[in-house]
């Protein structure tokens, strides 16, 4: 749903939203018999359990079957806190908080352990899956009575009876326990504010930069989001409103058990919000609905054939509706009522535009007076070296380079010039020798932290955010730069302009042309401010016309920053017109300037393949 | 053999090959020279169908290929041995030569590993070894060995000496001009090195920015130092 991401727009419609859901809650929950409102409140908390999971993967991109856990987590919390509670304060709205609390501390140390152990995508799911079969065994393990957390009996596998309804009430005076319809009201009013305060919050900064590093975590990274903290604290919510379903729960049922950590809640809850669609907070609660429906049909007919059927019908939405289903009818509406959104259209897609106007406006790029760092050196390797294995890929380099100009990077394959390029940008740790940026030493620094001190780095391959616009693109990296919504705007529409790609502002960055992308991405770069800029072969793929344009870029920026270059495109170096370092076999060989080093009768002979000495 | 008319390639909307045009006579060997990144490797690529040709039509032995299946295209005589070459580390000599004889069919121009092994003596010294345990020039015998045993009609190889000891080098030279010489494959190289070019293919494609700039005798190419420059050098 790139739509939704659509830049400085606020919604009033969300107030009018949640009131609607306020008096739809009262009106339903004043009709509902006790039965149905009993049944719906499990429906409204199994939809607030899917909403945590849409909310961190559909939405966060981390994939966890700790939901699951979180809420069981929250369920047991709950039951402990009002047991002990309830006699003292003659409430167990305190214990429901606790819920949520508990759950988003259980989430916050998994989670910890998972982001800041950098573990890939899949051992998330393993580990989140573990961690929660791990508590199945661990509760189901508290059967005798000497487990007990103050009055409140663990009760192992058998799970904890006498668990509090939802009580309101003062310390000192009588505990109210809410009616069934009392308690879907209160819970469908906070799942409706939940879900609309999730809603807000994905397009407030936060959201937006938790949808881009679902997008692409490399280019958040290397614009300097510390995507880490970001994660931890998307799953942290994510727990928390688990944690509160958990809780809401064992008030529901007035019972909890460790079943809820079992497999199938935890496979429940994929299930759900693959039917639903998985980045529709709707959706959540839809697909709730649908397969508690359908079980409870079957359950009276169907007996034991019911994981067969909701498998099967899980197997055709995937397949047919591979969005899910609310998100699927949205798309058939829209395309029933065509509304005043208009796609732009690629034919618009004029290949001209350009920074035709680079070098002109070169000043528009510093929003303070002094953006680089001038005459002095700002960038160093110190004796750098890497090793793959036995093979010396770079052996002890030390350069320094100035604060403002252009350095070029050149040699054959192999030479050791992009192990130099990914020792400087992070990508790898250094065998020996130190990278000192602006006097601090940032050879063991993450990528993420060497952006924020002044490092921008554009890699080879374009890594943009495809599924935004050009100026959603463009307000990431401003916002990494000014920690201000307004301020990004007005910021990412200058970048643009002195671009010259103002009008594909509001196009997708994947229609955009090769030139069009490499530009954007450098842009976002500079939008970054950066003391130092790495590029690493700008001009892959572009026509003439374009490696001009960008050469005529790169010139300008070299004006107010130190730009580093790597390069094979010798066109592009010659057009650049700057001190050439020129590596082979993981040593610096020669530097200079292009034509000195085209007299270098050497140099030809290591480009042709033929052994030449590195001494000299 | 081979006949590329104004072909595109790339990589999602970054553009490698563009308009690029080539023919290849039968029994023909000819070297495409260029610096690193000019899209020699993509230009093979696409001619074996790993990459899709995105304008442009591509023809082999006079018939349109360039929406066929790699494998479709191995089978009318295509073989390639990437920069790479791919020699399964796990496996002798042998059955590296046995798994490329097995999947070649039940074709009369097959050859057997054995057949082959008699032709590259060098092969027939190791034939027990694990691929893995080669050195880069021997897995590169390797490779153009497995790559002969279905009998191909055309052979792609890109830097073929890329990272192998100079004495070796001239070996693979031979062996490849011993390959056209007898069995009559057409041969087209990707290379960097201009000695190594020079000795095996009399013909030079000069490649830059996705299209072939000049041909050229190689031998030509070696004299002049300019053009060397140019396109290959700094």
């Amino acid at each position: 749903m790139s739509a939704a991401l659509s830049l400085g727009r606020r919604v009033p419609g969300e107030v009018l939203v949640l009131a609607a859901i306020v008096l739809a809650a009262i009106l339903v929950s004043s009709l509902a018999s006790e039965f149905q409102a009993n049944e719906w409140t499990l429906w409204v908390l199994y939809g607030l359990l899917a909403l945590s999971f849409t909310f961190i993967w559909g939405h966060g991109g981390i994939f966890s079957f700790g939901q699951a856990a979180f809420f069981g987590l929250g369920g047991y919390a709950y039951s402990v806190a009002a047991i002990n509670l309830l006699p003292h304060t003659n409430e167990t709205i305190t214990a429901l908080l606790t819920g949520a609390l508990v759950g988003a501390i259980a989430a916050g140390l998994v989670g910890y352990f998972i982001f800041y152990g950098d573990v890939n995508d899949v051992a998330v799911a393993i580990i989140t899956l573990a961690f929660s079969l791990v508590l199945l065994t661990v509760m189901s393990g508290t059967a005798d009575p000497k487990y007990h957390i103050g009055t409140a009996q663990l009760g192992g596998y058998n799970g904890m009876v006498g668990v509090p309804p939802i009580t309101v009430g003062l310390p000192g005076g009588t505990p109210m326990a809410l009616s069934q319809q009392s308690t879907l009201e209160l819970f469908a009013i906070v799942a409706g504010a939940i879900a609309v305060g999730v809603h807000v919050l994905l397009r407030r900064p936060f959201g937006r930069v938790v949808a881009a590093l679902r997008v692409n975590e490399l280019r958040t990274l290397l614009l300097g989001f510390d995507v880490r903290r970001y994660k931890l604290a998307t799953f942290m919510l994510g727990g928390a409103i688990a944690g509160l379903a958990g809780a809401g729960y064992a008030a529901w049922g007035i019972f909890i058990s460790p079943a809820v950590f079992g497999l199938q809640q935890a496979a429940f809850v994929a299930i759900w919000v693959l039917l639903g669609g998985r980045t529709s907070l709707l959706g959540a609660f839809v697909g709730v609905v649908l397969v508690e429906e359908l079980t409870s049909k079957l359950g009276g007919n169907a007996g034991d054939s019911t994981p067969i059927v909701l498998g099967a019908v899980l197997i055709a939405v995937v397949l047919l509706l591979p969005a899910g289903i609310v998100p699927t009818l949205q798309r058939w509406g829209r395309r029933l009522l065509p509304g005043p959104r208009e796609r732009p259209s690629p034919a618009r897609a004029s290949e001209r535009t350009g920074p035709e106007n680079a070098q002109a406006a070169a000043p528009v790029l510093a929003s303070e007076a002094a953006w680089g760092a001038g005459g002095e050196e700002v960038l160093r390797a110190d004796e750098l070296g890497k090793r793959f294995g036995g093979v010396r890929a770079l052996d002890r380099v030390s350069v320094d380079f100035p604060g403002r100009g252009l350095s070029c990077l050149i040699g054959p394959n192999g030479a050791g010039k992009s192990t130099f390029f990914h020792l400087l940008s992070g990508r790898h740790r250094p065998s020996t020798g130190e990278v000192v940026l602006d006097g601090r030493r940032i050879t063991s620094w993450r990528p993420d932290r060497r952006a924020r001190a002044g490092l921008g780095i554009k890699l080879q391959v374009p890594s943009l955010y495809h599924e935004l616009s050009a100026s959603e693109n463009m307000w990431l990296a401003a916002y990494a730069r000014t920690r201000s919504a307004s301020r990004a705007d007005r910021r990412a529409a200058e970048m643009l302009d002195w671009l010259g790609l103002a009008e594909r502002a509001a196009d997708p960055a994947s229609v955009l042309s090769h030139g069009q992308q490499q530009w954007l991405e450098i842009g976002m770069v500079v939008a970054t401010e950066p003391k130092v800029i790495l590029l690493d072969e700008p001009t892959a793929g572009m026509s003439p016309e374009e490696t001009q344009k960008t050469a005529r870029l790169v010139t300008a920026l070299a004006e107010q920053a130190a730009v580093i270059v790597v390069e094979h495109d010798m066109d592009f170096v010659r057009e650049l017109d700057a001190p050439v370092m020129m590596f082979h076999e993981g040593s610096l060989f020669a530097h200079g300037s292009i034509s000195e080093l085209r007299e270098d009768e050497r140099i030809l002979d290591i480009y042709l393949g033929r052994p030449v000495g590195v001494e000299g | 053999m081979l006949r590329a008319e104004q072909i595109h390639s790339g990589y999602g909307r970054t553009k490698i090959l563009a308009g690029l045009s080539l023919r290849v006579e039968p029994g023909e060997m000819v070297a495409v020279l260029g610096r690193n990144g000019v899209g020699k490797t993509t230009l093979l690529r696409t001619i074996v169908g790993h990459q899709r040709t995105s304008e442009g039509r591509l023809e082999f032995d006079g018939r349109e290929i360039s929406r066929l299946p790699v494998h479709a295209r191995a089978r009318l005589g295509i073989a390639y041995v990437p920069d790479s070459r791919d020699v399964f580390p796990g496996l002798s000599v042998l059955d590296n030569l046995r798994v490329a004889a097995y999947a070649a069919g039940r074709g009369a121009k097959r050859r057997t590993p054995e057949e082959m092994l008699a032709e590259f003596p060098a092969l027939a010294e190791k034939r027990d070894a694990r691929g893995g345990s080669l050195s880069g020039g021997q897995q590169q015998i390797l490779a153009v060995a497995r790559a002969l045993i279905a009998s191909p009609k055309m052979l792609l190889l890109d830097e073929p000496s890329e990272g192998v000891q100079p004495s070796i080098v001239q070996e693979i030279a031979a062996l490849i001009r011993s390959a056209n010489e007898r069995l009559g494959v057409t041969v087209v190289l990707v290379e960097q090195n201009l000695d190594f070019a020079v000795r095996v293919a009399p013909t030079a494609h000069l490649m830059n920015r996705g299209s072939l700039v000049r041909t050229l005798p190689t031998a030509e190419l070696l004299n002049d130092k300019l053009l060397q420059r140019e396109y290959l050098g700094v």
